[in-house]
């Protein structure tokens, strides 16, 4: 076989076996809109919750909820960071819900939205901590943190807030 | 461009020449001469082969059902299937172990096993995230025995099925139940491949060539091959050690040594002996050998082993 061919065969290998792999973390407004997430079960490492609309303890192999990102155009907020809003991928027959900052009751809530939107209530910007992410909000130095009653509540100290490992699973 | 490929034609079959000479003066490779075999065979009028396939014992916990049964009807389909039929020795089953020439019986162990889960961590536009896989297997080893009525040594062949799978969200779903059954699947298939009923007197076992300065070692280094055939397998050992302990130097009467201890099962002091030679075909046979002796350790049969 020429040498030529058999390298693009093994580039081409190998690429297959790399992309098969590697999951994209943000869902891009395409996607969204045909419903092809790429979500993600967001586990608490202090209480065990997984993020969704609903919450729910986390338990290995059982249905879990799930959540997906979508990035936000960075030069319309004047940015230089990555910042994502959170949104639910199972509850999407009436529209899509999205993780939103309460100004006035200093709280996060799900809450709906027909269109995609870059409202700065519900955009978060991804801190990396080890393999673990913290979520912080734009509008305000708060980061989010679920209680031990599985309700999200915002803090200002980082070290109090959440630590969400991002886990890749089939359902 | 007709040249070229003229030229390329006659590479490939030089290639292939030089490839099949190789595979055949391999050392210590047992090959049988099936011509020669079957012609003697025919000249007797017993070119066809009686054979029964006996109760199959299982090791362990996982049962195959009716294996005898299923077995017996794989080997009917390949009499039957199998185009070259004149090329190797023909088998029609007997009704009783006493009637047959070949009596196969077998030690089979199916072991199912599943890991605990482990994490990897992988990392996307910065972002980490990470899965949790478990690892499924599921394995089937046997030992197949064919003891033959013409008092020719039994043969004993071993086979080793195993699959694996990991339960990354990529990979379809699959669970160690349809693994196992996989395997049972396999199994009954493998089985059916190795019907060895060789006379041992028809096998040629090659020997490395060894540079002896003495002609009276030499002489008596000569008639290992003659011994072999009759079967006399410590007393060709006994040689071969003699050869060495005179050139312990000498990687091809080392590994000499270590094929006699082959051939009466010793494969312990086999595989040191033919270590040095670093043969490629020794080294993989003395694998599976050990693997063969590690198996029969693990379902409680310790052979003794002879020295010469």
């Amino acid at each position: 076989m020429n040498i030529k061919v058999t390298l693009t065969l093994f580039l081409g290998l190998l690429a297959g076996t790399i992309s098969a792999q590697l999951k994209s973390v943000i869902t891009t407004k395409e996607n969204e809109v045909l419903k092809h997430f790429s979500s993600f079960c967001v586990v608490d490492q202090a209480t065990g919750y997984a993020m969704g609309k609903a919450t729910k303890k986390y338990i290995p192999g059982k249905v879990m909820p799930q959540v997906y990102f979508t990035k936000a155009p960075t030069d319309l907020i004047n940015l230089k960071k990555t910042v994502v809003s959170i949104n639910d991928a199972h509850d999407t027959e009436n529209g899509f819900w999205s993780l939103f900052f309460d100004e006035k009751k200093k709280l996060t809530t799900f809450g709906r939205r027909r269109f995609v939107t870059n409202k700065q209530k519900a955009l978060w910007i991804p801190i990396i901590d080890d393999n673990l992410v913290i979520f912080k909000a734009i509008i305000s130095d708060n980061y989010i943190l679920i209680n031990k009653t599985g309700q999200y509540e915002l803090t200002p100290d980082i070290e109090k807030a959440s630590r969400w490992e991002l886990i890749y699973t089939k359902n | 461009m007709g040249i070229n490929l003229h030229k390329k034609l006659i590479m490939n079959k030089i290639i292939l020449l030089v490839l099949t000479l190789f595979n055949i003066t391999a050392f210590g490779q047992a090959t049988v001469g099936h011509k020669a075999y079957l012609k003697a065979n025919i000249q007797k009028g017993k070119y066809r082969h009686l054979y029964y396939v006996q109760s199959f014992t299982n090791s362990g916990d996982k049962i195959v059902d009716n294996i005898e049964e299923k077995v017996k009807k794989r080997y009917n389909k390949k009499q039957t299937l199998n185009k070259y039929w004149f090329l190797q020795p023909f088998y029609i089953p007997a009704d009783n172990a006493e009637e047959a020439q070949v009596v196969i019986s077998a030690t089979y162990k199916i072991n199912p096993s599943k890991t605990e889960a482990t994490k990897k961590v992988y990392t996307y536009l910065e972002m980490p995230y990470s899965v949790y896989f478990e690892k499924y297997t599921s394995s089937a080893q046997v030992i197949i025995h064919y003891d033959y009525k013409d008092k020719s040594p039994s043969v004993i062949d071993t086979i080793k099925i195993e699959h694996t799978y990991k339960n990354l969200p990529w990979y379809p779903k699959s669970t160690l139940e349809k693994l196992e059954k996989n395997t049972k699947e396999d199994l009954l298939y493998a089985i059916k491949k190795p019907v060895k009923a060789t006379n041992y007197k028809d096998v040629s076992i090659i020997f490395p060539k060894i540079k002896i300065k003495d002609k009276s070692l030499k002489e008596e280094y000569s008639q290992v091959q003659k011994l072999l055939k009759a079967e006399k397998y410590t007393e060709a050992g006994k040689i071969c050690k003699k050869v060495y302990n005179n050139y312990p130097k000498s990687l091809e009467a080392s590994a000499a040594v270590g094929l006699c201890y082959e051939l009466i099962g010793n494969y312990p002091k086999a595989e040191k002996y033919t270590k040095p030679l670093k043969n490629f075909h020794i080294i993989s046979r003395m694998r599976k050998n050990m693997k063969l002796l590690e198996f029969a350790n693990s379902i409680g049969f310790t052979p003794e082993f002879i020295d010469f």
